[in-house]
């Protein structure tokens, strides 16, 4: 049952069951995968998801729930979070399409969503094509956080053309 | 601190925003340090005319970005990044910390 006081990562679990209920599939990825991360370090207040299924039944799942959809957000009168379907393939940076290598439990059941590392790679997709700062500094969050594969990150960093900013990002993370 | 070295502390805020964002416009940096528009495009055009900078037209606005053929753009930057990690918390996040990523059309800030 969602309430005011449903955390993200419940609610993340919730959605997903439900959507289970309706066969349909979704990841989790984007800011919500940071809050989780960062134990609310980072506070995000919408929850995206990918989904390999077609959005009219995503719709009705989500209706199902009590969640009601206004433009392309999902709200729900009983939490301030809404929830996006944002078109899919999974990528990150010019890796497309990815497989989620993150899992958490909650409550509700499993969540399927991006992996520390991958949750890095993701926000420092943001900074290196964005110049987003704000992204920079969910990735040394994570990354400080939790174990990520730093090899990978460089080399994906490698591929995408910014060997520099890769440096700024462990030097951040370095920095006390 | 550094001031001293880009002759005012002006133009070491226009390196630093551009350095931070990548690029920046007049009223952009004016706004952000609360300083004369006039000011800031006097050092733009000085750091463009010195060959540190590059613009171009972006609708109404003279975007400025550092020039990709000065011979020391890369040490430049490195010099600014390094200052930029010691700038405060608090000056970070009112200054250097602005969403430049994209959100969608009609999406709630």
């Amino acid at each position: 049952m969602i309430t005011s006081k449903t955390t993200l990562k419940d609610l993340a679990g919730i959605v997903i069951a439900g959507l289970k209920k309706f066969d349909i599939n979704a990841t989790l990825v984007g800011g919500a995968v940071v809050s989780i991360y960062s134990d609310n370090a980072y506070q995000s207040r919408d929850l995206d998801f990918i989904s390999p299924n077609d959005h009219a039944s995503i719709v009705k799942a989500m209706e199902a729930m009590g969640f009601v959809r206004q433009g392309k957000n999902f709200f729900h009168q009983n939490t301030k979070f809404t929830i996006e379907f944002p078109t899919g393939p999974l990528g990150i940076g010019d890796d497309v399409p990815i497989k989620p290598e993150g899992e958490i439990e909650t409550e509700y059941g499993k969540v399927t969503l991006l992996s520390p590392t991958q949750c890095v790679m993701d926000r420092l997709a943001w900074f290196y094509h964005h110049k987003d700062r704000q992204c920079l500094d969910q990735a040394v969050m994570v990354a400080r956080a939790h174990p990520v594969n730093l090899s990978k990150i460089k080399k994906w960093s490698e591929r995408e053309g910014a060997v520099e900013r890769f440096q700024i990002f462990i030097e951040r993370l370095k920095a006390k | 601190m550094s001031q001293a070295l880009f002759g005012n502390n002006v133009a070491e805020k226009c390196l630093l925003y551009i350095a931070n964002y990548g690029e920046g416009y007049i009223n952009g940096i004016a706004k952000t340090f609360e300083i004369a528009p006039s000011q800031v495009q006097k050092q733009l055009v000085r750091l463009e005319e010195g060959g540190i900078l590059v613009s171009r037209m972006l609708g109404n606005s003279r975007i400025f970005s550092f020039n990709p053929r000065l011979a020391f753009k890369r040490e430049l930057e490195a010099l600014l990044e390094r200052q930029l990690s010691l700038v405060s918390k608090e000056d970070t996040q009112k200054y250097y910390r602005k969403r430049t990523r994209p959100r969608r059309t009609g999406k709630e800030l």
